[in-house]
């Protein structure tokens, strides 16, 4: 079953540099498809190629053992490279190690941030798009069909893609289990820093549409504003903004705190006691911890959110055993199915 | 007695219906205050948690009370309609229709100071879970009535 390989290259193997040059646009993929197949050596093949890895999965016909050479030099070819600069960059996977590798990579336990779930959709449209041109066959199909049911169980029955493992992340799930529907709610960055503006991006992505932006050098606010189609508002009076706002994000350089218990306290009645979520990025802080205790505000500052992605890292980290039975058994069982095809197709 | 049976039947439906009503509304303010709860105290399990969130808890919460406090208007007006019928008088002032009226009040107070926007979130939470221990009296006061 060694007519089975993957060859690629990762986010561990190789820095972007280098990814960049040997990954596959959408568009390429139906070319480099036929471009591959049109070396006999291949009976079915395909390209998965995103931004942290490029990796090919062929089946070879026969016991040609020279198709990790040609899939290398495909590569180099199509991309127009010498490949003697990162030829140890590659790692190649034959057989039963290929099979786990790419239900590994479905499954998110390959990626960067383990268990994200964007990568089992970019390995579907790579299978669809490889199936669409008919490079695929009886083999890859089957292969794909079962890593897309691996990575599906593991999603179900472990807790490896449960919770965010970013600041950001954690910060807008937070808002949403307070607020509900983001939408309509608008949102005041204090502080014109990086970390905010982060933040800000990060919150826009996920349906807010108002964003007010507040720092003491007013020009500083107002091109901050311009960059993502907020509103600039004077420092002096974002204070009277806090009626109306849902989310408060504090970042500014401050050396002590520039919205106190008190604040919030005279605030809730004018804000007719609707909920407020301050987060809180500065060092030091910007908001006084107390605020936390104050009905319908609730207040998270670095530390706070930085725990809650400590202990969700910890938990994917322990959920990594069950994933590996999952993947041991979902191998093993493709294995055997291609072993017993294998002699079926010898017998013909 | 025919009209005896229509007033029955209104106070029961309505009663029934109500007091499924303010269960749900119970059911939330308790979800409500573990969300809440977990929130304050900053755990990590509130992202992992399947609580719905405080908004919407909160909503479901005011429309549920807002949905039986009418229901349970017209339970206690037909009550009284029937009583009047059976014992001649409106009002009794029994243990049980004493709670009655205690219930009324305290959605009454809680769909006013919801409405005004005094109160919100874990306090209105606690007013409804306090409404339904009186509601949990009044149908034990009735088992008890029933069984003597």
């Amino acid at each position: 079953m060694n007519n089975l390989v993957v060859v690629g290259i990762n986010h561990r193997t190789a820095p972007v540099e280098i990814r960049e040059k040997l990954s596959f646009g959408m568009h390429e993929l139906p070319q480099a498809n036929s471009v591959l197949l049109k070396n006999s050596v291949f009976i079915e093949g395909l390209i998965l190629s995103t931004c942290n890895r490029v990796e090919i999965y062929a089946v070879a016909n026969g016991s040609n053992e020279n198709y990790v050479k040609k899939i290398q030099s495909f590569l180099g070819g199509f991309h127009n490279l010498g490949l003697d600069d990162f030829q140890n960059r590659f790692y190649v996977h034959k057989g039963d190690l290929a099979i786990k590798h790419l239900f590994r990579v479905a499954s998110g336990l390959d990626s960067m941030v383990i268990g994200e779930a964007e990568i089992l959709g970019q390995v579907k449209r790579a299978y669809k798009c490889a199936h669409v041109n008919k490079a695929t066959g009886k083999i890859l199909n089957r292969l794909f069909q079962k890593a897309f049911n691996t990575a599906k169980k593991i999603r179900t029955d472990t807790r490896i893609t449960s919770g965010s493992v970013s600041v950001s992340a954690v910060a807008v799930r937070l808002s949403k289990k307070i607020l509900g529907d983001l939408k309509n709610k608008k949102a005041l960055i204090i502080g014109a820093g990086e970390v905010g503006e982060q933040l800000a991006l990060y919150l826009k992505k996920n349906g807010i549409k108002n964003i007010l932006v507040t720092n003491r050098t007013y020009e500083k606010a107002s091109s901050l504003a311009d960059r993502f189609n907020a509103k600039a508002v004077k420092f002096e009076v974002f204070r009277d903004t806090l009626t109306e706002v849902d989310i408060v994000i504090a970042s500014t350089g401050a050396p002590h705190a520039i919205i106190t218990k008190k604040d919030i306290e005279n605030l809730m009645p004018r804000r007719k006691q609707n909920p407020i979520f301050i987060i809180d990025l500065a060092v030091p802080r910007d908001v006084e911890a107390e605020v936390n205790k104050i009905d319908n505000a609730y207040l998270y500052d670095i530390d706070d959110l930085q725990k809650i992605v400590d202990k969700n890292i910890t938990l994917r980290k322990k959920e990594l055993d069950i994933c590996n039975k999952i993947v041991d058994a979902a191998t093993m069982r493709f294995k055997d199915w291609f072993i017993k095809e294998s002699k079926e197709d010898g017998k013909e | 007695m025919m009209s005896n049976s229509i007033f029955l039947t209104l106070h029961i439906v309505t009663i029934f219906v109500s007091f499924a009503a303010f269960f749900a509304a119970t059911v939330s303010a308790m979800l409500y205050l573990a969300q809440d709860r977990n929130l304050k105290r900053k755990e990590a399990v509130v992202l992992s948690s399947r609580l719905p969130d405080l908004d919407f808890l909160d909503k479901f919460n005011y429309r549920a009370i807002g949905f039986g406090f009418p229901l349970l208007t017209l339970g206690i007006i037909s009550a009284s309609f029937l009583a009047k019928q059976i014992w001649g008088v409106y009002w009794v002032w029994n243990f049980r229709d004493s709670y009655s009226l205690i219930l009324w009040l305290i959605y009454a107070v809680t769909l006013h100071v919801r409405l005004t926007s005094k109160l919100r979130g874990k306090k209105i939470a606690w007013l409804s879970i306090v409404a339904f221990v009186v509601i949990v009296i009044i149908i034990f006061a009735g088992v008890c009535e029933a069984i003597k």
